[in-house]
């Protein structure tokens, strides 16, 4: 019986039968960053059905605190009522146009206006639109080929940078090279033997790998690599597409000191509708012009309205503050409760996108049964994939994910 | 995916040291198989250049590899190419037998054992499951490690996990492991289970799901998610490991 799943969690029998159908129409079922693959399969979700705030439920009804915000978008609570009334007043006028509209106009320009280098901005659907893009804006402005990134650093899934391996040829990778993460050696090693031939470096403002912990930049790696470019006549691409607008409205650069020439962001800039920008220094219009960017939506103005919305509501209520207050509580929350249990953790990240490992933990035990106990318990967490906040998350609610943790902490032990 | 070609000695040890074990996993799994290698015992020893002799010694329905064999029917390949392509079938002349005489006229049940073994490989012959146990109980674990000793991009692609054990196993039961010691370039694949715990282990819920993902039928990431394959312990190792694999299965074919 090739399609019967032999998971048994009763808890989430209506996802296993949902991911039984799927798999049968759809490859993998639940394909990409998504897949149950890589949470804990036959023991979590596997569909949602709604959400409000800080909280979704699944298919089977199950209630969770969400601590994944979509992997990252959500930044002021699901179903915002602000943002989705100021998207819902404009797609009430029509969604897909002949031509852009003025909100177009007003985002560029409420971008240009927040983020300190920009000169112009162009949008996109997703993070991979854009980041691509700026690849070939910086190849079209120095005449150069290759890029330089970050080993372990996640770009997207274009097939220059795609983490996947299926479908790949070599020459998709012929012209990008690594370098190792605050080390300014290794940067300074990749520029003297390419730097004649290297259109961009590109960067995230902090190193979130996969399964591995998050690297805050120290300041030297950030200035060197800064150093390094503008002797080269290298362009630096920033992207901000996890972390913008959740760490600061001006563009993540601003918390750790990158100068970069482009940025993207996509993520929590329209609370969960699908966007994504792309920013650059003035000099680099000429260039950008040129380079061929479009899609069938991707002017669509809905997108548009709520981006304007979220960006207003960030700034106005001060949400990179409470971000980062709540995320901070968060963290101590997790890092006493997981002593108290015995057990020593490793808190990284900014508070705002925090992510937790064990120590002492080489076969994941520890952080899969973790996991498995706090989607038990009502929280949901990544145990491989950094962890976001919303402005939704109460004190209250950061109380009570602390207390599932607590008892997930416990759980983990005997796992 | 596309690989990197591998070299001609890479090749000839993924035949010599993981596919020729596999006669004598395949006399305890396939009747057929102790039928065409004869009531009497026989010994080869492979001579391929640039590696140790490869010697085979069959009695009894049984068949050990070993250091060294008495007498053995002794046949010399040209080079490691030669090896490799007498092993797929595709050398335009044989070995040259030099030695081992009194063995000669036994030569045949050799050949005709790793035809068997060719016929069970195959892909949709018949004998899927007994494929599945061969690969599953053996085969990859030691063409992983061939692979990592002769291969440095490979080997480079699990060492960031330090010392690992990785394990295939069916219902729970461990069918083989691989070990994985970075730091000394030991790398080593073993029938059976671990002696302590597996760093990872992918644990196919029956044979006919081994044989499924055997085959190439399996949507691996929708067998996950069904709970017909079980990957446990570190997952990013699975995840380095599947390329290797991946490229085991096409320098093989």
């Amino acid at each position: 019986m090739m399609t019967k799943a032999v998971c048994h969690n009763p808890r989430y029998r209506r996802s296993l039968a949902l991911f039984e159908r799927a798999q049968s129409v759809i490859p993998g079922g639940i394909y990409g960053h998504v897949t149950p693959a890589l949470l804990e399969p036959g023991d979590s979700p596997y569909y949602a059905m709604r959400a409000k705030g800080c909280r979704y439920w699944d298919v089977d009804g199950n209630e969770y605190l969400d601590f994944l915000c979509g992997y990252g978008p959500v930044v002021l609570g699901h179903a915002h009522p602000e943002v989705d009334e100021a998207a819902e007043r404009v797609r009430h006028d029509g969604q897909c146009f002949n031509h852009p509209t003025p909100l177009m106009v007003e985002l560029a320009e409420r971008l240009v206006a927040l983020i300190d280098f920009a000169g112009w901005a162009v949008f996109a659907k997703n993070g991979s639109d854009v980041t691509t893009w700026c690849t070939q804006v910086a190849r079209e402005a120095t005449g150069r080929r290759k890029l330089l990134v970050a080993r372990g650093a996640y770009h997207g899934t274009a097939p220059w940078c795609s983490p996947g391996h299926g479908g790949l040829i070599e020459e998709d990778r012929r012209q990008v090279l690594t370098f190792d993460w605050n080390d300014p050696q290794s940067a300074k090693d990749a520029f003297a033997q390419h730097g004649d031939d290297l259109a961009a470096v590109i960067v995230t403002p902090f190193h979130h790998p996969l399964f591995e912990g998050s690297s805050l930049p120290e300041r030297e790696f950030v200035e060197t690599t800064r150093a390094l470019c503008d002797h080269h006549g290298t362009l630096l691409i920033l992207d901000d597409i996890r972390a913008g607008f959740r760490l600061h409205l001006g563009g993540s650069h601003r918390v750790y000191g990158w100068q970069p020439d482009l940025a993207c962001y996509s993520k929590a800039m329209a609370n969960g509708y699908p966007i994504s920008a792309a920013v650059g220094r003035p000099e680099l219009k000429t260039a950008a012009s040129k380079v061929f960017l479009t899609g069938s939506y991707w002017n669509s103005a809905v997108e548009m309205a709520a981006s304007l919305k979220t960006i207003q509501l960030l700034e106005d209520q001060g949400g990179i503050e409470v971000l980062r207050q709540r995320g901070e509580a968060f963290v101590a929350g997790l890092a006493g409760a997981a002593q108290r249990a015995g057990l020593s953790v490793r808190m990284s990240g900014p508070p705002a996108m925090p992510f937790m490992q064990f120590e002492n933990d080489p076969d994941y035990r520890l952080r899969h049964g973790f996991a498995r106990a706090c989607y038990e318990g009502g929280l949901f967490i990544h145990p491989h994939h950094n962890w976001f906040l919303s402005t939704a998350h109460t004190e209250e609610d950061i109380r009570l994910a602390v207390d599932i943790a607590a008892r997930a902490f416990e759980t983990a032990k005997t796992a | 995916m596309r690989h990197p070609a591998p070299t001609d000695t890479l090749l000839a040890n993924l035949y010599a040291d993981a596919v020729l074990p596999c006669l004598a996993e395949l006399l305890a799994l396939d009747q057929k198989s102790a039928r065409v290698a004869g009531p009497r015992p026989w010994q080869v020893a492979l001579e391929i250049p640039g590696r140790e002799p490869v010697h085979l010694a069959y009695a009894n329905g049984q068949l050990v590899t070993a250091k060294s064999a008495s007498r053995p029917l002794r046949l010399r390949f040209r080079s490691a190419r030669h090896f490799a392509q007498t092993c797929c079938g595709e050398a335009r002349w044989p070995p040259i037998p030099v030695g081992g005489w009194l063995q000669l006229p036994r030569v045949g049940r050799f050949s005709a054992l790793t035809r068997r073994l060719n016929e069970v490989m195959e892909i949709g012959a018949g004998s899927g499951e007994v494929r599945a146990q061969l690969l599953f109980g053996g085969l990859l674990v030691r063409a992983l490690a061939v692979l990592c000793r002769g291969q440095t991009e490979a080997a480079a692609l699990i060492r960031p996990f330090g010392e690992t054990t990785f394990a295939f196993a069916i219902g729970g039961r461990p069918l083989s492991w691989f070990e994985s010691i970075p730091m000394q370039s030991h790398y080593q694949g073993f029938a059976g289970g671990p002696p302590g715990p597996a760093t990872l282990t992918i644990d196919f819920e029956s044979l006919g799901i081994a044989r499924a993902a055997a085959d190439g039928r399996l949507d691996q990431f929708a067998a996950i998610g069904l709970g017909q394959i079980k990957v446990q312990g570190l997952t990013p190792l699975g995840d380095a490991l599947d390329i290797l694999l991946d490229r085991i299965d096409h320098y093989l074919q």
